[in-house]
């Protein structure tokens, strides 16, 4: 009885002192995803990693939203709804308010945590080098784009090039744009070094991509030799070959995705529950987004002759038919009151009876078309929409090349020929086609520089770079006047919300 | 037609039958636990013996012992006697017929004596160490036991210590009992102090007994043992079963309503199944973690849902730090401890208990029914001018509302009513039956329950069954093993929706215009189809109660098994292992239900798109190993120790998995099995959480009158880092008892006076997230991207969230300074505490600038909010004659006070950011915009701050706080200030106690003060999700009081006309949130003990109860306070109201 009685007391007594023993009874891990501790560590870790970075490419401030930035200029019409823009463009904008402000603030930045989370770990996953150096090249691009994204809207701005800590963060100040610049343009020629010339998974970054944003940066910090030479470079196929799409109406459509004047999109999927998509829908045609087309750029669509329509010499212009005899572009851009869309109908009568209410008021007749699609639209409306917004492309190439040009005074043929092909382009034939469109032949600066300017505005109407333009050309004081804007900056504030917790960050004029 | 939706009610009549006839019935099935005496029989056949030789041989035949005195009868007579297979009593009384004596059985004694003037049998603990013989003496001491007043008291147990020999006092106090000198007598009875007096050279021993409270006894229930009452040093209030056993309560938390000092119990909602209340111990002091109490259910973590209340014996409820930091960094919020009842050895007790009740809704709104009326009230809303200077047309023309007229004159329809369709009386039953007892080794209890409650709310049902078994076994001297099982299976009905208590939001956006069915059975909605009728078309509310399926099986086992050790008197080692399993399989099924415009029955609406089956299963399982080793000792017989030590694991797991599919064509299947593979859908998610502890406690006391206790936790949690995963938890207290002391006269006024004091250190590691310490990696959402023309998927993973290893419990330091005391012999206790909490290193959100990545902010121990408050008890009982009389009453107090936000000037919370948590206001204070009454005139209206271009008479007139002529919104942070009180000032309770000859009358009765809600949008305003009208608009709204008004004008809810200035959070809405509800009313009677005994029964009570009948508060007419209705959130608005409950009941012990 006794031993019994001690036995099982043993027992007892022991199974705690075995169970203390479980070192890692205490050590208990989230079931549902894994931690950082047990993350990258493998290849395929650092695939998932480099995705995450292309994964906010996805967000509202670099594709969906890219339209609303001609609100801000003088292309559309500001919408009541989407806070950020409108205030900006009425001058009513204070820090911290509006989401399109923070939005490209966080979401750049949370592109630059994870291309600089990827890059601090990956060089530890044993992996095959050259893999890992075309890996860590897409994520210094990407850093780069998304550094391009904050700078010109923001100016100098805190520079972080490896993931930080939260004491980090709040201690932070800004790094001057020049600095900046200077970092990001070593990164793209990492980058171009480092990157293939084509890659198997369309959508991933090529040199080309590196090449253009190069350009571009170059161009807006106007170093116009250096434009020049990077733009030359595509244009003489050394990343590959790229020409103009034949036909501007459907180069952004989803059907012709990948196109050869396709540099670099941003990816959308159609396909239901795996992919995210474009909001590309009616939205921009209703009154959630109010994204109607100002006239001011319907305006600005020369007649077919090449002269603007408020050209006292312009005969062809009828102010009873004012959609006849223009350029090409206007109608392939924009919705124009009765003109057929798809099997839909006309515009916009054949949204009638729409669920959503559209406010028809005579200034707001017109609304974008690039990028819609007549079968992605109400009621054969699908969604998501899997049409890509393209970033580069190579009529950017040339105008950037004839501006670089024309700016720095080196006007030559290439110049008049870089603006033809685009123009002629237009109006579905080539440059040498001189009787079906409206060739530029003059060699002035000061003409070619109001043609160029012009030639940009309606090519890239509605894709975004408006803006931008107008601060490079110094001309926002023109759109001021003309269509009664009161922005109070030609760079945006800095979020209030980010300087309450991180107060070293300064506030950009006017605002501080 | 009509008569069939006028007359709307569930058929209770016959289920009420039901009840009485099942009460009826068990009655009469119920079977004695026979006692030993029933139970042993014997066979004799003794011819010419003495009285004496028959009581031997009954002795040498049972186990029964003969306590007789020889000069009480002759016990030498010689007698005959026969007996096959007969009971001993029965045997006995036919010996003793023609005797002077008559006997008594106490357990396995039988005691002889001409005094006893019926033959009875008392139960009686059997006394471990019989003796062998039987004691037969001459020396007989007599005497009479008196109380203090000089009257005689009946039926005091005597017992010769160390010996069996024992008796009781007559009716007039006298006994007589076999003793020699030198010998102890034991004199006990209850509501007395027990007295020992050793037999001198007198044969008489008299003695005055003092009566004593039961307190003096008392034992309360600590962490991991028990303690005398009176030598507590911590504030813990013990409930006792009795205190609430009698009410019949559905959920064991409303066991602690009203009860207990500065804990404040509040059920939230009357759904069946849903009414765990939150609980609430002397306050809040936590700004984002959780404020609940630690709920342990016999030692293991468990919660009020999974307890049958009939169980309980006591709950202690731990509030200060002595009393609660052996449970460490869980114990902030206080810790509340559920003992279960265990059986005692002796002879068994076998208790029924049985009611049955009708519930109805406390408080329902009164909405305006008349369709007519509704119509008018609709066009007179919106014929208010919009910003824009233009009238809508009136949407129902004379010419349709003269239509209707006719439509009502012909058929009597009398407008439908959403509240009345839906909210009904609704039965309630629960039977338990329970048995308890024991050997002198084994001890045992058991019990089985069956609740049966309906809602009141159409299609909502709880039906639970619960077991326990509680066992208890000595195995030999030193080893005592014992086990817990108590499964619980339960069912709950609820009608389908997204939350499943939507119906009376349901029930107040309903237009009363159109029946809820067209004549054929469909549901019906909107009596006209107006093109520019607004809003959406919802779905008819009955529609949901009847269609579908939204079932919980919920099945819970709570179990444990403990081996306690004794190798040395007084040194106990125990070690328990046990586990709590919760699952809940739900069922949801949600067809498509289709709705009718009840004028063209043109359909309408459909509730949902396609038909939905979901099936979902949690699973939590805790469990506990736990050693414990406790000791106590003395020096002197003065200074006395008690020292505890222990070490425990615990873990925590949740899974929960479900799957779903939709659009599916057969109906009636509710396994997703193959209904439409191609729809569906699956998911899982875990979580888990481990503590590992080390505790200890040593109590020191010198002669019972200075009183120290130390406690002491280290646990260890998985929810922080390792390096940061040990938290240290002490407290210390002590007591002086002052009327120990010599000077201390306690036959004075003052009986008993104790001061105590406690100071200690807990934690809070409740704080949401199990993974804090963690960044979480997570895939897919924007982490993914679509590389390819037909853009596949590439899957993306990526940290979300900023972690923090630093991150430790919040820590919780409490002081508590008391006064206790008896007065006025004994008959009036008291105590007052005194506390002091602050609660520090709180985890708040940090908040990391977005440049950081855009990540979820991590926590950081940061806050601090400071408490204080006091708890005040009084109690007092006393006898009249036949009549006993005893009340108690608490109130409790407590406030707090933000002390540190870690920087962060001020978190603005809540809906339209109504709620402020600032430096120096309590947490969560309203925050609201200053309102100055109404306006009177248009032009008064015009000249105020600017709130809408069309801002007239009858709108709310605003204080511009910043004085820029605007009031931006909603969100108009300038504008508002902090107003009003968060937390009641005040809680209290109160319950009397009256019994007279057997009658027994109870009530109970609880309530708060000083609190303030903001009660907007949902219940407060007309058009509410764009349908019915609150009738007292029709008097308090200046649309239609003019000289009185309580409510603004009448003005749509949908987009106010253009002036939402008629719903921002102001003052104007801010509500006294006092209340005092009588919870309870209760009326008994024990019927006669003689005719109980006839029919083999040891008690029968009955009883009619009422549950919550009154209630008195300030508060308008339509809502419950105790719901709590705050910041105008559909989520608090949208439950089931709570219930008042008119029961009857039966109690039935043998």
């Amino acid at each position: 009885m006794k031993t019994i009685k001690y036995n099982l007391l043993m027992i007892t007594i022991l199974s705690f002192v075995i169970s203390s023993c479980s070192e890692d009874f205490l050590d208990r891990n989230n079931l549902n995803g894994a931690g950082e501790e047990t993350f990258f560590k493998t290849e395929n870790d650092a695939n998932q990693a480099l995705i995450a970075v292309y994964g906010r490419l996805q967000s509202g401030t670099f594709s969906s939203n890219i339209p609303l930035y001609g609100s801000i200029a003088d292309n559309m019409l500001t919408p009541a709804l989407n806070s950020g823009f409108a205030q900006f463009a009425e001058g009513t904008e204070a820090p911290g308010d509006g989401g399109a402000g923070i939005a490209r603030w966080s979401e750049c930045y949370a592109g630059i945590f994870r291309a600089n989370f990827f890059l601090a770990n990956a060089s530890n996953v044993e992996m095959d080098s050259n893999d890992l150096n075309r890996m860590n090249a897409e994520a210094t691009f990407l850093r780069a784009f998304y550094y391009y994204n904050l700078i010109y809207f923001f100016g100098d701005v805190p520079l972080l090039l490896e993931p930080i800590s939260i004491d980090e963060a709040i201690a932070i100040t800004r790094t001057d744009k020049e600095t900046v610049v200077t970092i990001i343009m070593n990164d793209l020629d990492f980058a171009l070094a480092n990157l293939p010339e084509s890659t198997s998974e369309y959508g991933r970054v090529t040199k080309v991509a590196a090449a253009a944003l190069r350009t571009r940066i170059l161009l807006y910090e106007k170093d116009y030799p250096s434009v020049i030479t990077n733009a030359q470079a595509i244009m003489n196929g050394t990343y590959g070959d790229f020409t103009l799409f034949p036909d501007f109406e459907t180069l952004f459509r989803e059907v012709n995705e990948g196109n050869s004047e396709v540099l670099w999109d941003i990816q959308f999927s159609s396909i239901e529950q795996i992919g995210q998509g474009a909001p590309w829908d009616n939205g921009y045609q209703s009154d959630s987004k109010s994204a109607a087309v100002l006239p001011n750029l319907v305006e600005a669509f020369n007649s077919t002759n090449g002269l603007s329509i408020d050209d006292p010499l312009n005969t062809l212009y009828d102010s009873n038919f004012p959609y006849d005899n223009r350029d090409p572009r206007m109608k392939a851009s924009i919705h124009i009151p009765g003109e057929q869309w798809g099997d839909l109908g006309t515009w916009p009568e054949y949204r009638t009876g729409s669920p959503t209410s559209f406010p028809w008021a005579p200034e707001t007749k017109y609304a974008m078309k690039k990028y819609m699609t007549p079968e992605t639209e109400a009621p054969n409306n699908i969604y998501p929409n899997g049409t890509n917004f393209i970033v580069f492309r190579y009529a950017d190439i040339l105008l950037m090349y004839a501006e670089a040009k024309i700016e720095s005074g080196s006007i030559d043929q290439s110049t008049l020929d870089a603006i033809n092909d685009v123009r002629a382009r237009a109006y579905g034939t080539t440059k040498e086609d001189t009787m079906n469109y409206p060739e530029v032949t003059t060699t002035s600066q000061s003409e070619l520089t109001t043609i160029l300017r012009k030639e940009r505005r309606v090519e890239f109407a509605i894709e975004g770079l408006r803006w931008l333009d107008l601060v490079r050309w110094d001309e926002l004081e023109v759109v001021r006047t003309a269509i009664n804007r009161s922005f109070q900056a030609n760079i945006w504030p800095i979020p209030s919300t980010e300087i309450q917790i991180a107060p070293g960050l300064t506030q950009n004029a006017p605002w501080n | 037609m009509f008569k069939e939706f006028l007359f709307f009610k569930p058929k209770i009549d016959l289920k009420v039958k039901l009840t009485a006839l099942f009460l009826i019935v068990s009655l009469f099935q119920l079977k004695a636990v026979e006692s030993y005496s029933q139970k042993t029989k014997i066979t004799l056949h003794l011819e010419n013996v003495s009285i004496e030789k028959v009581l031997n041989e009954i002795e040498s035949q049972t186990e029964f012992k003969f306590l007789y005195n020889y000069n009480d009868s002759n016990y030498e007579k010689i007698i005959s006697i026969k007996a096959k297979k007969e009971e001993v009593s029965s045997v006995l009384e036919r010996l003793l017929k023609d005797t002077n004596v008559r006997f008594q059985v106490l357990g396995k004694q039988i005691v002889l004596n001409k005094n006893i003037k019926k033959t009875i049998e008392i139960p009686k603990i059997t006394l471990n160490n019989l003796e062998d013989k039987t004691v037969v003496q001459k020396n007989i001491i007599s005497g009479t036991i008196k109380d203090k007043y000089d009257v005689p008291i009946p039926g005091v147990n005597i017992l010769v210590v160390g010996t069996t020999r024992g008796t009781q006092t007559d009716f007039d106090g006298n006994y007589n009992i076999e003793a020699k000198k030198g010998e102890v007598l034991d004199f006990s009875f209850i509501g007395f102090k027990s007295e020992k007096i050793t037999i001198a050279d007198s044969n008489t021993v008299d003695l005055v007994m003092v009566v004593e409270t039961s307190a003096l006894d008392e034992v309360v229930v600590v962490g991991y043992g028990t303690k005398k009452k009176e030598s507590l040093t911590g504030a813990i209030v013990q409930v006792k079963s009795s205190d609430f056993n009698k009410r019949p309560i559905t959920n064991a938390s409303q066991a602690l309503q009203g009860l207990a000092a500065g804990v404040l119990v509040t059920q939230t909602s009357g759904e069946p199944g849903q009414d765990e209340a939150q609980i609430r111990i002397r306050g809040e002091s936590s700004i984002s973690g959780s404020n609940g109490a630690l709920v342990l259910v016999d030692g293991i973590q468990s919660s009020f849902d999974e307890i049958n209340p009939d169980d309980i014996e006591t709950i202690s409820v731990l509030k200060d730090a002595a009393a609660s930091a052996i449970y460490g960094s869980r114990a902030a919020n206080g810790v509340i401890l559920v003992t279960t009842k265990r059986g005692k050895s002796g002879i068994g007790k076998f208790s029924v208990n049985l009611y049955t009740g009708i519930q109805n809704p406390t408080a329902l709104p009164d909405m305006v029914t008349d369709p007519i009326q509704w119509m008018e009230l609709h066009n007179f809303a919106r014929e208010v001018p919009m910003a824009n200077g233009t009238i809508p047309a009136p949407l129902y023309s004379d010419e349709m509302i003269a239509e209707y007229q006719q439509f009502v004159n012909e058929t009597g329809f009398k407008g439908s009513d959403a509240f009345d369709a839906l909210f009904n009386s609704a039965v309630i039953h629960k039977a338990t039956v329970s048995a308890t007892g024991g050997t002198d080794k084994t001890s045992y209890y058991m019990s089985a329950s069956y609740l049966d409650q309906n809602g009141v709310g159409l299609g909502s049902k709880f039906k639970q069954g619960s077991f326990r078994l509680n066992l208890d076994t000595q195995v030999h001297d030193k080893l005592k093993i014992g086990t817990t099982i108590t499964p619980i299976f339960g069912e709950n009905i609820r009608p389908i929706s997204q939350s499943g208590s939507d119906q009376f939001l349901w029930a107040w956006r309903w237009r009363p215009t159109a029946p809820f069915f067209l004549p054929d059975g469909r549901y019906a909605v909107r009596k006209f189809f107006q093109s520019g009728e607004w809003g959406p078309v919802y779905s008819n509310p009955i529609s949901y109660s009847e269609n579908g399926k939204n079932n919980q099986k919920r099945f819970k086992v709570l179990g444990s098994i403990y081996l306690e050790y004794e190798p040395i008197e007084n040194l106990k080692i125990k070690g328990t292992a046990g586990g709590n399993i919760k699952t809940t399989n739900t069922t949801l099924y949600a067809p498509v239900i289709e709705n009718f415009y009840y004028s063209t029955e043109v359909f309408a609406a459909r509730s949902r798109g396609t038909n939905y089956l979901s099936k979902n299963n949690t699973q939590n399982i805790n469990t506990l190993l736990q050693l414990t080793v406790d000791y106590n000792f003395n020096f002197n017989d003065k200074h006395n120790f008690h020292v505890l030590g222990g070490y425990s694991e615990e873990l925590f797991r949740n899974e929960y998995l479900s799957a779903s599919t939709s659009d599916f064509t057969t109906e009636g299947i509710f396994e997703i099995g193959n209904l439409n593979p191609e729809n569906e859908q699956a998911g899982s998610s875990a979580s888990h959480i481990t503590f590992r502890s080390y505790f200890g406690r040593a109590n020191y006391d010198y002669l019972g009158k200075y009183l120290f206790e130390a406690n002491f936790r280290a646990d260890a949690t998985s929810r922080f880092a390792e390096e940061n995963r040990w938290g240290y938890f002490p407290s210390f207290s002590g007591g002086w008892i002052v009327s120990k002391e010599d000077f201390f006269n306690t036959d004075g006024v003052v009986n008993f006076l104790k001061l105590r004091g406690s100071w200690g250190e807990l934690g809070n590691q409740d704080v949401g997230n199990y993974y804090i310490y963690q960044s979480s990696v997570v895939q897919g959402g924007d982490f993914n991207y679509n590389f390819g023309n037909n853009g596949d998927l590439a899957l993306g993973a990526g940290p979300n969230s900023v972690s923090n290893r630093d991150a430790i419990w919040e820590v919780s330091r409490k002081t508590d300074f008391a006064l206790e005391g008896r007065l006025f012999d004994n008959n009036l206790t008291f105590s007052f505490d005194y506390f002091l909490e602050t609660r520090f290193g709180q985890l708040m959100v940090q908040s990391v600038p977005e440049l950081a990545g855009d990540l979820n902010s991590p926590i950081k121990n940061i806050a601090e909010v400071d408490i204080w408050g006091w708890d005040f008890e009084i109690g007092y009982r006393k006898k009249f004659g036949e009549l006993n009389f005893r009340v108690n009453a608490n109130i409790g107090h407590a406030e707090n006070e933000v002390v540190d936000l870690g920087g962060v000037d001020q978190i603005i919370s809540g809906p339209s950011g109504s709620q402020l948590t600032r430096v120096g206001l309590p947490m969560r204070t309203p925050f609201l915009i200053e309102a100055n009454g109404i306006y009177r005139t248009h032009e008064e209206a015009q000249a105020g701050p600017i709130v809408a271009a069309n801002q007239t008479a009858g709108d709310i007139a605003y204080i511009d706080q910043n004085g820029d002529g605007i009031i931006s919104g909603r969100n108009a942070i300038e504008d508002k200030i902090p107003v009003g009180k968060p937390y009641p000032e005040f809680i209290y309770g109160f319950n009397i106690n009256l019994e007279y000859k057997g009658i027994d009358l109870s009530v109970l009765a609880n309530g708060v003060a000083g609190v303030d809600y903001w009660a907007v949008n949902y219940g407060v305003e007309a058009f509410t999700a764009q349908g019915g009208i609150p009738k007292r608009y029709l008097t308090e709204s200046f649309s239609f009081n003019k000289e009185n008004p309580t409510l603004p004008r009448l003005v749509y809810q949908w987009n106010y006309n253009g002036n939402e200035g008629l719903a921002y959070p102001s003052t104007f809405s801010l509500y006294k949130g006092d209340y005092l509800r009588i919870k309870n009313i209760q009326l008994g009677y024990s019927i006669n003990d003689e005719l109980v005994t006839k029919i083999g029964l040891q008690k029968l009570r009955v009883y009619v109860n009422a549950q919550n009948p009154f209630i008195f508060t300030s508060l308008f007419e339509g809502v419950d306070p105790e719901r709590p209705l705050n910041n105008g959130s559909s989520s608090s608005f949208a439950r089931q109201p709570q219930v008042r409950t008119i029961s009857v009941g039966l109690n039935i012990t043998l």
